[in-house]
């Protein structure tokens, strides 16, 4: 081998080398790029999966929440709802894209605490609207939450209800306390009251026939002459006083008065047993006598406007009853039929009348309790039982008297209460009441 | 004369009723008092017959009046008038009061009560006997009777359940109409069907009377059993002997309910002078007359009580000729035989009544036989 051939397969084999260590380094690059691009894909997989994940997210939260939410371009054109909205409108997405939102929202003039929604079928609710606005691809969105309000109202409404019925309650056990007291109060002076009057009604009777004999003893010794200035000045006292006047007045003011003094112990009594506390339990209860202690409590709010008529069945059997609360009802159903009277123009002059009938029917007893009055309105008729409903002015009624009137006979004794009405001509209450307590055969049985 | 003892705090009150009963000046001697020490004083210093109190009075109220005055003068009948205003004093009443008269009491009530009462005492005259009768709170009641009533009203048992065992026993039954004959529970004016007695006092009433007062308490241990279990049986059979011809006679319900009421207590003069200490010495039916009068009974059922055994003499058809014949249908307390129905005892329309009655009860003892 020469020299030159040796020189050149070194300067081969060093080429050689430096190319495998070019290559060598050019395959490392490679990989290296690889793997960088690897990492980077994977990572963005990563970024695009969590993504995709907090997209489905946000749309399960904007579907399982039980508000309803909208968007709308600013022209108020609906883009989107969710599940919640589909539920509460009744409305399918599809059915309402592109649409006015005014028409789900038909009040939606400016921000309203409690707006009115409308559903599909046309039925109404109360509802919270929220509404608020942002920019999506440079284009203004309009979000729109609403939140049914139905179940929240009737939540509140019925623990105000409850609240009106215990302040009623504690307000009447207030009373029967104080009822009670009084009776005892009253009933002494009543007592000394009556015997005394009952004292002077005798006496006068007693002495009437004495002072008789002595006046025409006195004419006849006027007459004889006898006993001259003195029995002139006796039958003068006689003439000055009108004695004649008052034998005949003095019996007749004693008995009315006693009337009087028994008309007061009897409203008395009836105040009492009308308030008394009585009992937690249903206890049988002679109605007729509630029903009369009712009329007696509440005379001053219907004597000036109607006449009453009773007309109660004696031999009414005794029915398992809350009294004090059945002494309630009545007594709002009369004071209802009283405005009912006086707004129908009922006065002292021209009397309506009020009709209060006992009976049984079979294993019921019934009770109406008619007025002559205005009858109920009709568009009024089918909400007259529910809580707070009044037609009567501000400060004339609460809109609690016949919805607890309701709770009263239907919830707590199983019975009925219901009504018949004509414009113009009045109504009538009808209570029902069953005989045998209702609880107690569930008992039984 | 009889004396009568009015006690109220109120002079104007007792002024008021002197006046009011100044007709009544030439049967009664009257004597007032302002509170229970100034009544015990004028017991003491002169006899009373009747003692009418009220209630509500600052240091010694009714109740302890009227106990101190059976413990000292057993003889002395003991009369409450108050306003009732609350029911816990009232049952303290129930024990040394006979009757009680709700204020305001209209004047013939209380001429009425008073002389009745009077009367009653007179006819039985004094002694021993009245004066154990009149010291007597109530009577006892049969054990398991007591008992049942007791369970009854402590579990609110249905009111027609307690009546049931009210109508069951004498003593029972007789307690609860004195509750309802006088005012001790608002103005009743005696309601002598037990189920309508029970259900205007209300179980719990009943149960407050059991807990508070002895009017139902039960047979000592020593007590006769089986002579008051005999006299339960009988007055239930005569009760429903009298309802049946009743009914067959048509008489009118309160009739009817008059007669089965004084058919029921027909024997609480027998009872109660069973319980004196030495032993029964005395006039059954004149008992039982006495004590329907000062526990409060209405007078139509007093009067058949002391005019269905008198024979002789012809009656319309009233609670007295129906207890005469229901008493004359049915075996007596001792189980001795009826006593016999005499048919000129009856006036005319009831005479039939009964003929045709007896031979209906007849062809179904025969049947039953």
């Amino acid at each position: 081998m020469t020299a030159t051939a040796t020189e050149d397969l070194a300067a081969l084999e060093r080429r050689l080398a430096r190319e495998r260590a070019a290559r060598k380094e050019a395959e490392r690059l490679l990989e290296e790029k690889a793997r960088e691009l690897f990492e980077v894909n994977e990572k963005l997989r990563a970024q695009s999966d969590e993504l995709t994940d907090t997209a489905k997210l946000r749309r399960d939260i904007m579907n399982s929440v039980g508000h309803a939410i909208l968007t709308a371009n600013d022209d108020g054109t609906l883009r989107f709802m969710n599940q919640g909205a589909q539920a509460m409108f009744g409305y399918q997405e599809e059915e309402v894209l592109g649409r006015d939102m005014t028409f789900l929202l038909p009040e939606l003039g400016g921000l309203k605490d409690n707006a009115t929604a409308r559903r599909k079928d046309g039925t109404t609710f109360p509802a919270d609207v929220a509404i608020s606005d942002t920019m999506s691809d440079s284009v203004p969105v309009i979000i729109i939450i609403v939140r049914d309000l139905t179940s929240l109202i009737r939540r509140e409404t019925e623990r105000t209800e409850l609240l009106v019925q215990l302040n009623q309650a504690q307000k009447f056990e207030a009373i029967g306390t104080l009822a009670g007291g009084i009776a005892h109060e009253i009933n002494t002076p009543i007592q000394y009251i009556g015997d005394n009057l009952r004292f002077l009604g005798e006496s006068c009777e007693e002495i009437a026939p004495v002072v008789d004999k002595l006046r025409r003893i006195a004419q006849r010794a006027k007459d004889a002459g006898g006993l001259g200035d003195e029995v002139d000045e006796v039958l003068r006292a006689v003439d000055e006083a009108d004695l004649d006047y008052l034998l005949e007045e003095l019996p007749t003011a004693a008995q009315q008065s006693l009337e009087g003094a028994e008309q007061v112990a009897r409203i008395v009594t009836a105040m009492k047993e009308f308030s008394h506390p009585g009992t937690k339990q249903k206890t049988p209860t002679d109605l007729n006598r509630s029903i009369e202690n009712a009329l007696t409590v509440s005379r001053n709010e219907w004597k000036y406007v109607a006449d009453l008529t009773l007309a109660l069945d004696p031999d009414l059997p005794s029915v398992p009853c809350l009294p004090a609360e059945f002494n309630q009802v009545i007594l709002n159903v009369v004071v209802n039929a009283s405005h009912a009277i006086a707004s129908a123009g009922g006065s002292e002059d021209s009397k309506g009348t009020i009709t209060v009938g006992s009976a049984r029917t079979g294993d019921w007893v019934e009770i109406q309790i008619s007025d002559s009055g205005t009858g109920i309105p009709e568009d009024a008729r089918d909400k007259i039982f529910d809580p707070f409903f009044t037609t009567k002015g501000v400060g004339k009624g609460t809109g609690q008297g016949l919805s607890i009137a309701h709770d009263t006979i239907v919830n707590k004794h199983g019975g009925e209460l219901t009504f018949e009405t004509e414009t113009g001509r009045g109504t009538t209450f009808v209570i029902r009441l069953p005989i045998h307590d209702p609880d107690r055969q569930e008992q039984a049985a | 004369m009889i004396r009568v003892l009015f006690v109220d705090d109120e002079p104007m009150l007792l002024q008021g009723l002197r006046r009011m009963l100044r007709s009544k000046r030439g049967d009664w001697d009257m004597a007032f008092a302002e509170s229970g020490e100034d009544a015990l004083a004028a017991i003491a210093a002169s006899p009373v017959d009747i003692v009418v109190s009220d209630f509500r009075m600052p240091r010694m109220d009714g109740g302890e009046l009227l106990g101190e005055v059976r413990r000292r003068h057993p003889d002395i009948a003991r009369l409450v008038m108050s306003g009732f205003a609350e029911d816990e004093g009232i049952l303290r009443t129930i024990d040394p009061a006979h009757q009680f008269l709700s204020k305001p009491c209209p004047a013939e009530r209380l001429i009425d009560v008073v002389s009745r009462v009077a009367a009653a005492r007179d006819a039985l005259g004094p002694g021993e006997v009245r004066r154990f009768m009149t010291g007597l709170s109530s009577l006892p009641a049969a054990r398991a009777a007591h008992e049942s009533l007791a369970a009854q009203c402590a579990a609110m048992a249905p009111v027609s359940t307690v009546a049931e065992t009210l109508a069951g026993d004498v003593a029972l039954a007789a307690g609860a109409w004195r509750l309802t004959n006088s005012g001790f529970f608002g103005p009743s004016a005696g309601i002598p069907d037990i189920v309508r007695a029970a259900e205007a006092l209300g179980l719990e009433t009943l149960d407050a009377v059991l807990a508070e007062s002895t009017i139902f308490h039960p047979l000592a241990g020593d007590g006769d059993a089986a002579h008051w279990d005999a006299a339960n049986r009988a007055a239930v059979a005569r009760t429903a002997v009298t309802r049946q011809f009743a009914r067959h006679a048509g008489l009118a319900p309160q009739v009817a309910d008059d007669a089965a009421c004084a058919a029921m207590i027909l024997d609480i003069g027998a009872l109660a002078l069973a319980l004196m200490p030495n032993g029964p010495d005395g006039n059954a039916a004149a008992v039982t007359v006495y004590l329907a009068t000062l526990w409060g009974f209405r007078a139509p059922i007093v009067n058949a009580l002391s005019r269905f055994a008198d024979t002789g003499s012809e009656t319309g058809p009233d609670a007295a000729a129906v207890l005469h014949v229901a008493a004359g249908l049915t075996p007596n307390v001792d189980g001795s035989a009826a006593a016999g129905i005499d048919p000129s005892r009856l006036a005319a329309g009831l005479a039939d009544a009964f003929e045709t009655f007896r031979r209906a009860t007849d062809a179904q003892i025969r049947m039953a036989g």
